[in-house]
């Protein structure tokens, strides 16, 4: 008898096939059915597709506004979940999730996918530890370089997928931030079209947060930066971190690095204002197989979830909702 | 592995480690144990690396008259010494004597202090990543001579141990040290062996060494004025550490080149390199400290420096 998670992928876009080819590599999984809307695929209604198969786990890898519907019948069936982000289009969408999670039995899992990168994990390790001294305030930018159909896809229709670039991107940036110093409110935050007039959904977003004991945060997420750009800076009271870039599928976010120095105020480097720094990089992307892993250890060996926890879900999407409200 | 590639971002070329005035008296010393002990070249042929067990291995130098030879498949370096010269090399007392001496030891530490409390940064750092804390564990530190920086690591540790070398190391230990040691083993899968006992199930090695597959010890190859019998005996490749690791049943977690002399070793040297090595005759005279410091960096970044740190973990169950 196998003793394999036996696993759906219910959408099979880009995602999709990232997933697929994820649980591929681990091992622990049996993929015994895919759909789509497209044709192609096992099944065509993601329904169908879960009653026929009678999964024990489904990636849930469809567009937003679909998400809540296949999370909570997956769940009423007793099947494991792991979705991608966003948790929903909205605040309520999440809630929604979370009623499901709450008298279900299944582990539900969603993709905050950065954390599991190479450079993030390495902050992390450096905050944790406080060898740089504790956290006092971070700054994010996070850019895409949009596309001549940018205003036409389904990621810019406010029905599929409930907002802009906040939502798609800019939630990652959210998700670390609050992984990184602790819970945060919105102190201003603002969204704009200033560039696609047009489009019915933001192509920038502005926030600064806080947390209740003062560690501040800043954002700025972008669909008009121009190029594809992840920045990250992280000050201590005794340290900095840099992180600059991420490896992608499209390898088109640049190397990724986390550089770190220590403040040098006696100049025992030797120049003021220019401290020793020590830069890591990072040749390959095993964040798919970190997270992949930790879904199927929570599923198949009983350990507790540490990342995208319905409770990190609705977090971030009360910041984000938090955002959308200030700019309305 | 988590392949990573570590560099420094420096103002200009750093300056050497090494005190001249002690660093030429041991290089005499070691000479002249060195006139002591020949190996004569017809008696050191078909030698193996003994990283990666290849017999195809070439004449690479000589050395105070001690052949240096490069395996052609792992690229490391190694002079076909037996294991009791080197001891008796590294009990050799004039060295042992300099160097255990005060003086040496106070200039020691003033020129190293800074890069002891960077080392110090790495072992914390890299204990906090692999093991989820950064102090208090039980560390064997092997074949460190330096005064300070024993005290410097016994302040985070849990346990202390430190021994003169392999040989004398018999307690188990959740972290060992083993910096700029493994040039003194003629066996490393032996002295692997040996430390991978010592290590407790998960416990974490940390090494570094002079590498043969470096940008100044291939580029200089005799003409060098920092690699000498029997100081250095074994200058395993990148690719030689990560075979013999793994052979001994390491999970080599990450291996760096940070070495940021490589450019001046070579710099210092050039007059010794043969006039047809024209590209770093031109690279000398027209470029100037900024591009230099620009090349080390590129070297540091591509694991192309002679100087190499690595992490390694004992597979096992947990500590």
């Amino acid at each position: 008898m196998t003793n394999k998670i036996r696993t759906a992928i219910l959408g099979m876009g880009v995602m999709g096939k990232r997933r697929r080819d994820a649980i591929s590599r681990h091992g622990g999984f049996e993929l015994v059915g895919t759909c789509d809307v497209v044709p192609g695929y096992d099944f065509t209604d993601w329904k169908e597709c879960i009653d026929k198969t009678n999964p024990d786990a489904v990636f849930v890898c469809t567009i937003n506004s679909v998400i809540p519907d296949i999370v909570c019948y997956a769940i009423e069936q007793g099947i494991h979940v792991f979705s991608e982000k966003p948790p929903g289009r909205n605040l309520a969408d999440t809630l929604r999730m979370e009623d499901a999670y709450n008298t279900g039995n299944s582990i539900l899992k969603f993709g905050f996918n950065h954390r599991y990168h190479n450079s993030i994990i390495e902050a992390k390790t450096l905050i944790n530890s406080k060898l740089l001294g504790g956290v006092v305030c971070v700054r994010g930018i996070y850019g895409k370089a949009g596309n001549v159909d940018f205003t036409k896809e389904w990621r810019n229709n406010p029905e599929l997928s409930g907002g802009g670039i906040l939502l798609d991107q800019g939630i990652h940036m959210l998700d670390l931030m609050c992984w990184f110093l602790g819970d945060l409110t919105v102190e201003h935050g603002n969204v704009d079209r200033l560039v696609w007039r047009n489009m019915p959904t933001e192509d920038s977003a502005f926030a600064v947060l806080k947390t209740q004991d003062g560690k501040i945060a800043s954002l700025h997420s972008s669909a008009i930066q121009w190029k594809h750009k992840f920045d990250m800076d992280i000050i201590f009271t005794d340290g900095y971190i840099a992180l600059n870039g991420l490896l992608t599928g499209t390898r088109s976010y640049g190397e990724e690095r986390i550089t770190y120095y220590h403040k040098d105020l006696e100049i025992k480097d030797g120049k003021l204002g220019n401290p020793l720094e020590h830069t890591l990089c990072f040749d390959s992307d095993n964040s798919w197989d970190y997270e992949t892993a930790e879904f199927f250890d929570a599923v198949r060996n009983g350990k507790p979830l540490v990342n995208g926890t319905i409770a990190d879900a609705k977090r971030v999407m009360t910041l984000v909702e938090s955002i959308y409200e200030q700019s309305r | 592995m988590l392949k990573a590639y570590s560099f420094t971002e420096n103002e200009g070329l750093s300056q050497r480690l090494n005190d001249k005035s002690f660093f030429s008296l041991e290089r005499q010393l070691a000479a002249e144990f060195v006139r002591q002990h020949h190996i004569s070249l017809s008696a050191a042929k078909n030698e193996k690396c003994p990283l990666c067990g290849s017999d195809e291995t070439d004449l690479f130098t000589a050395i105070d008259t001690i052949p240096f030879f490069r395996c052609d498949r792992c690229w490391s370096i190694f002079a076909p010494a037996e294991q009791s010269i080197v001891d008796e090399y590294r009990a050799y007392t004039p060295i042992t004597a300099l160097r255990s001496s005060d003086e040496y030891q106070e200039i020691a530490s003033v020129k190293r202090l800074k890069m002891w409390d960077e080392l110090v940064f790495w072992f914390k750092f890299r204990s906090a990543r692999y093991f989820g804390k950064s102090a208090n564990f039980s560390i064997l530190d092997i074949g460190n001579r330096y005064n300070v920086f024993r005290e410097m690591i016994k302040s985070f540790s849990s346990e202390y141990t430190a021994v003169s070398d392999l040989v004398q190391a018999n307690t188990e230990a959740e972290i060992v040290l083993f910096l700029t040691q493994i040039q003194y083993e003629t066996n490393p899968i032996q002295a692997f062996e040996k430390i991978y006992s010592l290590i407790k199930p998960n416990g974490l090695l940390f090494l570094s060494a002079r590498v043969g597959s470096g940008f100044d010890v291939l580029t200089l190859k005799g003409a060098t004025d920092t690699i000498y019998p029997f100081e250095h005996t074994t200058l395993p490749s990148i690719k030689g550490l990560q075979i013999s690791l793994e052979k001994t049943g390491f999970e080599l977690l990450e291996i760096t080149s940070p070495g940021n002399l490589d450019i001046r070793y070579v710099m210092e040297n050039i007059e010794k390199l043969p006039d047809d090595n024209l590209f770093l005759k031109y690279l000398s005279k027209n470029s100037d400290e900024s591009i230099l410091t620009e090349f080390q960096r590129f070297i540091q970044k591509s694991n192309l420096s002679s100087h190499a740190r690595l992490v390694a973990r004992k597979k096992g169950d947990t500590v």
